[in-house]
């Protein structure tokens, strides 16, 4: 795009991209709002939890999505994040609402800790580390019984509606998630939009790149997992107050590579992939295993190495590019042909110029 | 002193199997620099063919001949099929890919076989002798015994055959390895092939000891990880003596640490990856270009 | 008929093409030599041949076509490519960098007798033989790119840019090697240098490569008299 057609702003497909896609935004909120009055309280349930977990997925894919640093222990901060709740609100009496900054306060500490060790272990031998952080953490759960209730776990009174509140107690907890969902959401849109998000990518590309670009990679880093784990922690008090129950059970390493095979599944570095990659989290294992229980895995495992060779960009990716299509579809039928000439022939982007320099591509290495 | 001897002895035994699986580990880092998180499960894999075998009354040395064969087959199509095709792409794709294989085998061989836990016989005999005093299972020697003996023949085919030439220059060049018309791809397979054979023998000597059930060996992954992690990645050597050092460690943290006990016994291979990592990238005995992958 | 026959060679990186229709040939015995400016092309010409790139155009070498046919095809059909960076396996020993080089052969006693003969032509590297191949000079590491290739015992040997980072005194020395093993051997050579008085020194026969195509060819000894070639590549 030449410096006078980037002057000129957005182009006409852009507009109608852009367009698409805030309907596709105000689509999905009405669905979201319309969900708890048109099914059962078992789903409406199952909705709620997807609406924690896209919180936690939202917060990996910062960190892994677009800042490219792999992490295997997001289950652990979705652990520390419900305990603290638990915690608070069965010992110590807190009212539910406060657990939650509490938590994602908590958790954005441990966070922080644990981008210590990112500013000199590299890629594999991160994960390894924060592998390891999410094998430790149920057996520490257990250790800790005093406080944690250990194996048994911790029953958690889950939040009820209000008497003034026309909503059922399944209605209502939804309601809630959904309320406190939402800005997460739009906080993490406007952190990818801003500087930091340009900050993440860069570093994701090219650490050498983007330090001589000024990023400061220790902050950057350490803040990356902070706020990743902040996310889980807010998530796992939203996973307590759905589920009313927590035990070290609930957190084994799968949850862990469940939140990697969500983002991979919702789309790498996109915000809205978190939802797909909840659903696919929470729904995909249930129906696999109506078929059978132990071919559930199978699926799944199966599932996510096939997005990985086909669908690098994940749903996310497959609906930008229909939006796409569809967007460059509706912008030239609005453009008027003017009646003395033949309309347009389908001008496809020029690759070449003559068919005889058609230019190969460098084999794979 | 007689308890001392004993705790040592099998902390070197256990230390051999985390070391054997380290091993297989280490020959697919080195031989691709990819970091195989579904290693323990393909040796767990390979564990209840042997039992399936042992099932239809082959007898226990034939059941292990068979399934390294027919692990080594399975590396091979693992490495075709699954690995090949996103061969050389970024950290996570790999994580993700083998996480899946991960996933996959371990409830493929749930739907196969089943979840049940069961018993699974073990190659020495149920004998023990005199060692310094002490009685030391045979089954310990054994172990011990057999690890070398796998080291040795690994070396030998590495440094001294066609083969392990092949495998040596793919994982230092595999452009330049083409241009001596090197067949890239099975010399790939290849080498998954022997590391599932490795961690496949793994699997049979643990399961006497932890028994057979899908899950077995995800604990032993990341023993085995540490071991690798301490030994350096790139370094089987490396591996077999950070399995050795590990066991030998958390044998007798365990005994004799009282904070430990049993369930928090998975904090020390945890602590070393960590501590490695952050005091010594490459470990024992890697080379410094392991530390900066 | 040619040794290796190539016609309307096209290849490129991506959507950017390097080569834009270039035709050459490489007579058996024959010391052929590219030259050109930086970027001309020189380099991918070598990668099309070998198999490396992609490309479209006829490849025949000894009469069979090897276009699109994989690098290891290549080099099993006879053709060395001795890379631009020389392809050193730096962490091996100079032993195995030449058995490697000599992979696909099967006669034991042969491969000895060749090792032992690149060590002559190359004492540098005999004095160094069990040291680690990453541990040598820039030139040391050119002379065993040149020994690998050499131990594939090619019917073609093809050197890309073989003074690229080399010391005058070295260069001078591996080109007065190649010199030699062309004379001795009667090797057929395809040879890209950018440097032109190198290139016209060793070959019989030269092309002249820029942006793409083949400008200029002839016999060696005629061409380093043409004015043209001499004002822009021998800085008259």
């Amino acid at each position: 795009m030449s410096a006078a057609a980037a002057a000129a702003g957005p182009s006409p497909v852009e507009r109608t991209e852009q367009r698409l896609r805030l309907a596709a935004y105000g689509l999905v909120l009405l669905i979201a709002v319309a969900i708890p009055f048109f099914l059962g309280s078992y789903r409406v349930g199952q909705f709620t939890l997807v609406l924690a977990y896209s919180v936690a997925v939202l917060g990996l894919n910062l960190l892994v999505g677009y800042g490219g640093l792999v992490s295997l222990g997001h289950g652990a901060f979705f652990a520390l994040g419900a305990y603290t709740s638990a915690i608070l609100i069965e010992e110590a009496g807190l009212p539910h609402l406060m657990t939650v900054p509490i938590a994602a306060a908590v958790c954005f500490a441990a966070g922080f800790v644990l981008g210590l060790p990112a500013l000199r272990i590299r890629g594999l031998y991160l994960a390894l580390v924060t592998l390891a952080v999410a094998i430790a953490v149920p057996q520490l759960i257990k250790r800790f019984d005093g406080l944690t209730g250990g194996t048994q776990g911790l029953n958690v009174a889950q939040p009820t509606a209000p008497g003034w509140v026309p909503l059922a107690d399944d209605q209502f907890l939804y309601f809630l998630t959904l309320v406190l969902a939402i800005p997460m959401f739009v906080l993490a849109a406007n952190l990818v939009r801003g500087r930091t998000g340009r900050a993440l990518v860069a570093m994701r590309e090219s650490e050498v790149a983007a330090k001589a670009m000024g990023v400061d990679l220790a902050r950057l880093k350490t803040s990356a997992f902070a706020i990743s784990s902040l996310y889980a922690g807010v998530a796992g008090s939203l996973y307590v107050f759905s589920i009313g129950f927590v035990a070290p059970e609930s957190f084994p390493l799968t949850v862990s590579f469940a939140f990697l095979a969500a983002i991979v599944v919702g789309g790498l570095a996109t915000i809205g992939g978190a939802i797909f990659g909840a659903l696919f989290i929470e729904f995909v294992p249930i129906y696999a295993s109506d078929v059978s229980d132990a071919l559930a895995g199978v699926i799944y495992g199966a599932v996510l190495i096939a997005f990985m060779y086909a669908l690098h960009g994940g749903v996310m990716g497959v609906l930008r590019g229909t939006g796409r299509r569809l967007a460059s579809r509706l912008s030239r039928e609005k453009r008027k042909e003017p009646l003395d000439e033949p309309p347009q022939p389908n001008v496809a982007p020029a690759a070449s110029d003559s068919p005889a320099t058609r230019p190969p591509t460098i084999t794979g290495s | 002193m007689e308890e001392l001897i004993q705790t040592i002895v099998d902390g070197v035994a256990i230390g051999s199997l985390y070391g054997a699986l380290a091993l297989a580990v280490v020959l697919i880092f080195r031989s691709t620099g990819i970091v195989n998180f579904a290693q323990g499960e393909m040796a767990m894999f390979s564990t209840f063919v042997a039992w399936g075998l042992l099932q239809a009354d082959v007898p226990l040395g034939l059941a292990v001949v068979m399934t390294l064969g027919i692990a080594f087959l399975g590396g091979m199509a693992i490495e075709r099929i699954l690995i090949r095709p996103v061969e050389g792409s970024d950290p996570l794709t790999m994580a993700v890919v083998t996480l899946g294989l991960f996933i996959l085998l371990n409830s493929a061989a749930g739907w196969i076989w089943g979840f049940e836990t069961r018993s699974f016989p073990s190659i020495f005999p149920d004998d023990s002798v005199q060692l310094a005093g002490a009685d030391v299972a045979v089954e310990s020697l054994g172990i011990v015994a057999l690890l070398l003996a796998v080291v040795g023949l690994l070396y030998l085919l590495f440094q001294r055959t066609k083969i392990g030439l092949a495998v040596r220059a793919v994982s230092v060049n595999p452009e330049s390895s083409r241009l001596s018309g090197i067949s890239v791809g099975r010399t790939l397979m290849i080498g998954w092939g022997i590391a599932a054979m490795v961690g496949a023998l793994a699997g049979i000597l643990i399961a006497p000891r932890l028994f057979l059930d899908v899950n077995f060996m995800g604990g032993v992954l990341i023993y085995s990880f540490a071991a690798a992690t301490l030994g350096g990645f790139d370094s089987p050597f490396g591996a077999v003596v950070g399995g050795w050092v590990i066991g030998v460690t958390e044998n007798l943290a365990s005994t004799y640490v009282d904070f430990i006990g049993s369930d928090l016994k998975i904090l020390v291979p945890l602590t070393v990856i960590l501590a490695v990592l952050l005091i010594r990238p490459s470990g024992l005995f890697g080379s410094h270009e392991v530390a900066r992958a | 008929m040619s040794l290796l026959e190539v016609s309307d060679l096209e290849a490129g990186y991506g959507d950017v093409t390097v080569l834009r229709g270039v035709s050459f040939a490489v007579e058996e015995g024959q010391v052929a030599a590219i030259f050109g400016p930086n970027g001309a092309g020189k380099t991918t010409t070598l990668k099309a041949v070998s198999g490396v790139l992609r490309q479209r155009g006829r490849v025949t070498f000894a009469g069979k076509s090897i276009a699109g046919a994989s690098p290891e095809r290549v080099a099993r059909m006879g053709i060395a490519h001795v890379p631009e960076g020389r392809g050193t396996f730096a962490e091996l020993t100079v032993e195995d960098n030449l058995r490697i080089g000599g992979y696909r052969r099967r006669d034991g006693e042969g491969m000895r007798q060749d090792m032992e003969r690149c060590f002559e032509y190359f004492p540098q590297l005999a004095e160094r033989r069990r040291q680690r191949a990453g541990n040598l000079s820039g030139g040391e590491q050119q002379m065993l790119a040149v020994a690998r290739g050499l131990m594939l015992r090619p019917r073609l040997l093809m050197l890309d840019e073989p003074s690229l980072g080399l010391a005058p005194v070295l260069t001078k020395e591996v080109f007065g090697i190649l010199g030699t093993i062309a004379g001795e051997e009667g090797m057929t050579v395809l040879l890209v240098e950018q440097n032109a008085r190198l290139a016209l020194g060793l070959a019989d026969y030269a092309y002249v490569l820029e942006a793409g195509c083949i400008v200029l060819s002839g016999e060696a000894k005629q061409m380093k008299e043409e004015q043209a070639v001499q004002q822009t590549y021998l800085g008259f």
